[in-house]
């Protein structure tokens, strides 16, 4: 497969299931909007960021952005029926973005499968504190996807080594 | 405790996600087990899991410290008689090989379906399958 399958294939399944996972577990509709690729100065980020790597031959950064009013709204479905003391609200705020991007991408897993029979591996989701902008790095690449939804919008984006995205784009 | 009788069996849940905690929690306690413990990543599971020693652990894979398996292992190669299941949104085979491999005796797939988790921990602990209504 060529490295520009590869990402294009990451893409679309990490997009698949997103659509997916937000219908069937928070009812919320997702489209695609723009998508913006190649060599970026920097990557703009929205109110809350989530970023984990997908290891194996995938070797890709996966970076969830969402505006405040999208994470609040699968924040409120995700704690329906758990009680949260207001301190902990933020807590449990980043702990949903961090479970939305650890499923979707555990999901995607099955459908990466063959492009890595060894098996991709995923970190835990780590939050981006008070960062609003990733800057490009001197080999580093971008594949941002815009999705909305009637809560609000998203960006999804890879961010890979310079010589994946030079074959690409 | 014999875990083949009706007592309450008493769980451990580890995961780094404080909601899957509190949801999980939830959703044992709902169907009459008891969480007695939990923890946020594999080395508080391995501490936990010495202290408590409880019936059945639900151990998430992907985490920070010490991720699933390698805790998996860890209380395994102390306590072999440990049930562990393994809780993943991961649906690759081969991670869950390799959970099963280091130990797990089975693994409940995220979201959580609350039949599911009732019939894994159930057969888990070879105890009978009672018709529920969920």
């Amino acid at each position: 497969m060529s490295e520009k399958q590869l990402i294009i294939e990451v893409m679309e399944s990490v997009t698949k299931r997103t659509y997916a996972y937000f219908k069937s577990e928070f009812g919320i509709e997702t489209t695609e909007c723009n998508s913006v690729s190649g060599k970026l100065d920097a990557l703009v980020l929205l109110d809350m960021t989530v970023v984990i790597i997908m290891g194996g031959k995938i070797n890709l950064l996966v970076v969830f952005s969402f505006e405040a009013s999208l994470i609040n709204a699968i924040y409120r479905k995700m704690i329906d029926g758990l009680s949260i003391e207001d301190h902990e609200v933020e807590t449990y705020r980043k702990a949903a973005a961090g479970d939305v991007i650890n499923t979707v991408l555990g999901h995607s897993t099955i459908d990466l499968l063959r492009l890595d029979k060894n098996g991709i591996s995923i970190t835990p989701p780590r939050i981006l504190k008070d960062v609003n902008v990733i800057r490009a790095m001197k080999c580093k690449m971008f594949y941002a996807q815009s999705l909305s939804t009637p809560l609000g919008g998203m960006t999804i984006s890879l961010v890979g080594s310079q010589e994946l995205f030079d074959t690409v784009f | 405790m014999d875990i083949l009788n009706n007592t309450v069996l008493d769980i451990l849940v580890v995961d780094d996600s404080p909601i899957i905690v509190k949801k999980l929690s939830m959703l044992l306690d709902g169907l009459g087990y008891r969480v007695i413990q939990t923890a946020a990543n594999g080395k508080e599971a391995v501490e936990a899991y010495k202290i408590c020693k409880p019936d059945v652990v639900t151990m998430d894979i992907t985490m920070p410290e010490m991720d699933g398996i390698e805790a998996t292992q860890a209380i395994m190669g102390e306590f072999p008689e440990a049930r562990i299941v393994m809780v993943t949104s991961h649906g690759q085979e081969a991670m869950v090989l390799n959970a099963l491999k280091a130990g797990a005796k089975g693994y409940i797939l995220k979201p959580f379906q609350q039949q599911k988790v009732y019939e894994t921990i159930q057969k888990m602990c070879k105890r009978p399958i009672k018709l529920q209504f969920f």
